[in-house]
């Protein structure tokens, strides 16, 4: 009689795409809509459960791109389209879309980074009339690396896209970590605007501070947390930082109060 | 308010009907009078028309109706307050804590009998109502907790029940918390001296006894018929764990269990679901006797910080942990005088309980017991009544300072203290202070395949420590805290800080029962950290008051 929160349902792969040889993305039939930002519990019977992030949604599908680097991913490399992978969610909080309406958006992503924010770039850039400005930095290792070519050279036509190769010179892209760029972008010349930043740990940290070097105010700035996760739902612990369960009150989190707070 | 007819709603509700009360359901008739008019005239030609071959066909319909046998969940009417006032709909939300409070605050439990009723079910709510001393508070009180629900409820079961029977009593539920509550004190009653057993919450004014060697055992024995009792006992390694007990004298009183009893109602490992490859299907827990488990007050009181976890965070309800905590019952053991010599449980606010049906004293010459709960009191039947009330322990020999991190304006302050960097040469992450901490409820899940179909096997969760580096490793290999510096600088912030914030300031979640000191083979005492944090916190808040 009480909901199992933990029941997986099976939804079919419609289609699989390949970025790399390491990440790929599966288009599941769902009668489900993530926010933005928001994760899903993934499950395949006999290898596990893991967190993972939404990376696109539409009309009765979602989108998740996978790096292949656990068990449970792993074995979703194995699948093709008409085989299921079962999903409980979407869960945490989303990035504030509202709050960021008729400002300058910066979004500032390393890795497997971009996928958070995909649904939320995708949908001002369908939506142009909603924002002031997009300037998008999206770092990867080398161009082995690179995710989401075509959605890059899409952002290009509408926002200030600026993809760069952590130590690799490389044709359409640019060189550096991504630290390197931010002061490209005129922080100072904003009247008011926000900043995410997706990544690493290392990476998030580095960028926030370039930032705020840059001329951006902490509450300004918003991360978003990859956390190891056994239910997604605040009762196994893992994501716990202090009395912050990640899976309940984030992945989401203002940069003032992650800074202040969010200590390991 | 007419009593007896309060009773015979609850009992209608409380489970399927039987012999007895289908007796009393035939005898019962209702004027088709205001306020009762259709709702009286239906019972009565409904509840005329039952007999004894309709019980099975009844019993069916009270499983799909009220417990929703066979049903998907949308057709069938739960009769909690919780599932009619939570946004989600679901059992043991914010209704049930608050009946729950209620209930211990009045000092009333729910008997053994009724032990699978939760305490925002229909039947104990009209019992509660019953208990009541004066007209004005049962109005209050069905204001806010039955008028709020129970019309929508009964709405659900004149909908869903195939028998005309259960229609009828959903319409006189309907109508007595409606309209009859108040002015059928002065009506011509249509109930009188209802003996029809309804679902026993008790004043816990109850009785107590002494018992020499030989009735203690043989009224434990009595309680193992209603009961599965659990308490410290030894295993064959030596260690005192809580297990099944089969003589009283298994009992271990003289030192701290080595484990805590979560082990009984929060399993090590639990079967989640059952799969195939194309289905996970809910591995339901058992459900079964209520579990009698002998503890001392810390542990008592730690199955709180486990039900905050598994029954609100998130405000979501963790359904295995709901049902097994559904069965627990405590037996108070009291402590020894000053406790036992590694705890401090009086300055955690955790030497006294209130959640139990049963207190026992031992001694030398017999055992004292307090019996809370009606349905126990036939296991002493004969055993000489004498006064007793458990004691607590009031003084420790340890004493816990607490931390006043919230007061420390920067928390960095707290992270970047030295001594932290001490357990990196001491803690080895073995994850033992974690196993027998009755409050820690960390969990990881894994597959495990068939022995004999590779195609078929179970999801099972398992406790997990936050003392061990893999706790925080994602898929990509990061570790949040790597080091036993960051590791038990989580553990004991969780512990006597973190937990309390969240969770309203209360409590918390350390108990004082010093498990974790005797378990650690390092010989780390957590009472010597959380005392040495304090005396860290109070320098960085003198610190602060000076640059202030």
């Amino acid at each position: 009689m009480t909901d199992n929160i933990l029941q997986p349902k099976p939804y079919r792969i419609l289609s699989i795409y390949q970025h790399t040889s390491l990440e790929w993305t599966f288009r599941l039939e769902a009668d489900t809509t993530p926010d933005f930002g928001q994760f899903y519990m993934l499950s395949l019977p006999k290898v596990g459960e893991a967190p993972i992030s939404a990376s696109g949604r539409g009309d009765g599908y979602v989108e998740f791109t996978i790096r292949n680097t656990g068990t449970v991913t792993k074995a979703i490399f194995e699948l093709i389209p008409g085989n299921y992978i079962f999903l409980r969610g979407p869960y945490g909080n989303a990035f504030p879309e509202r709050d960021f309406r008729y400002k300058d958006l910066v979004i500032i992503c390393g890795g497997t980074g971009m996928s958070p924010i995909l649904t939320l770039a995708n949908h001002f850039f369908d939506h142009p009339e909603l924002c002031k400005s997009v300037h998008i930095i999206a770092g990867f290792k080398d161009h082995n690396a690179v995710l989401f070519r075509d959605e890059i050279e899409k952002f290009k036509t509408r926002f200030d896209m600026i993809p760069t190769l952590d130590t690799e010179e490389y044709p359409g892209f640019e060189k550096g970590m991504v630290t390197v760029h931010i002061p490209k972008i005129p922080i100072r010349d904003f009247q008011d605007y926000n900043i995410v930043i997706v990544g690493p740990p290392v990476m998030m940290h580095f960028a926030a501070l370039e930032c705020l070097k840059n001329g951006a105010s902490e509450e300004k700035i918003w991360v978003s947390f990859e956390r190891k996760m056994s239910c997604g739902v605040g009762k196994c612990g893992h994501c716990k930082i202090g009395g912050t369960y990640v899976c309940l009150d984030g992945p989401v989190f203002n940069y003032r109060e992650a800074s202040g707070r969010l200590i390991d | 308010m007419n009593q007896s007819l309060c009773h015979f709603l609850s009992r209608l509700f409380a489970q399927e009907l039987d012999a007895e009360t289908l007796a009393k359901v035939k005898a019962v008739r209702f004027p088709e009078t205001a306020p009762w008019t259709d709702a009286g005239s239906d019972w009565n030609s409904a509840a005329g028309a039952v007999c004894e071959n309709d019980l099975e066909a009844l019993a069916v319909d009270y499983a799909r109706v009220f417990l929703g046998a066979g049903l998907a969940e949308a057709a069938a009417a739960f009769p909690y307050e919780s599932v009619y006032t939570s946004p989600k709909g679901i059992i043991m939300q914010d209704a049930w804590s608050r009946m729950r409070e209620m209930l211990r605050e009045a000092s009333l439990v729910i008997s053994a009998s009724s032990a699978d009723l939760m305490e925002d079910h229909i039947s104990i709510e009209l019992e509660y109502l019953a208990a009541l001393p004066n007209a004005a508070q049962q109005a209050e009180y069905a204001r806010l907790h039955l008028q709020n629900w129970v019309p929508r409820f009964c709405k659900d079961v004149e909908r869903f029940a195939e028998t005309r029977f259960y229609k009828a009593a959903a319409g006189l539920l309907r109508v007595f918390v409606d309209a009859a509550l108040e002015d059928e004190a002065e009506k011509p009653v249509p109930l009188t001296g209802s003996t029809v057993a309804s679902p026993e919450i008790q004043n816990t004014a109850a009785r107590s006894f002494f018992l020499t060697g030989a009735e203690t055992e043989a009224a434990f024995q009595r309680l193992r018929e209603i009961c599965d009792i659990y308490g410290p006992a030894l295993d064959e390694k030596g260690t005192v764990r809580f297990r099944k007990l089969e003589h009283f004298s298994e009992l271990v009183n003289d030192r701290q269990s080595d484990f805590s009893p979560k082990e009984v109602y929060y399993p090590i490992s639990q079967t989640l679901f059952r799969f195939d490859e194309n289905n996970y299907s809910t591995a339901v827990p058992e459900a079964g006797k209520p579990l009698l488990i002998f503890a001392h007050p810390c542990d008592i009181n730690a199955i709180r910080r486990l039900d905050n976890i598994f029954l609100k965070n998130g405000g979501q309800a963790d359904l295995y942990y709901a049902a097994q905590r559904s069965r627990v019952r405590f037996a108070l053991l009291e402590c020894p005088e000053n406790g036992y010599p590694g705890c401090w449980c009086v300055s955690m606010g955790t030497n006294k309980a209130e959640d139990y049906v049963l207190a026992v004293r031992v001694s030398a010459d017999g055992t004292q017991m307090l019996v809370r709960d009606k349905a126990l009191l036939p296991c002493f039947a004969g055993v000489c009544e004498r006064d007793y009330a458990p004691s607590f322990v009031e003084q420790n020999a340890r004493e816990a300072h607490l931390p006043r991190v919230g007061a420390v304006k920067s928390l960095q302050k707290v992270f970047d203290l030295e001594f932290w960097k001490d357990y990196n040469n001491r803690c080895i992450s073995c994850g033992g202070c974690n196993t027998v901490c009755p409050t820690c409820s960390c969990y990881e899940t894994a597959d495990y395949l068939d022995q004999e179909n590779s195609r078929r096997g179970e999801r099972k969760r398992v406790w997990a420590s936050c003392m061990i580096p893999e706790f925080t490793r994602t898929a990509g290999g990061h570790v949040a805290r790597p080091t036993p510096e960051k590791l038990m600088r989580f553990k004991a912030l969780h512990k006597v800080f973190d937990y309390n914030t969240r969770f309203g300031g209360k409590e918390h979640m350390c108990v004082g029962c010093g498990r974790c000191v005797l378990r650690c083979p390092e010989e780390i005492d957590f009472l010597d950290t959380v005392n040495r944090l304090h005396d860290e916190v109070e320098q960085l808040i003198a610190m602060q008051e000076v640059e202030a």
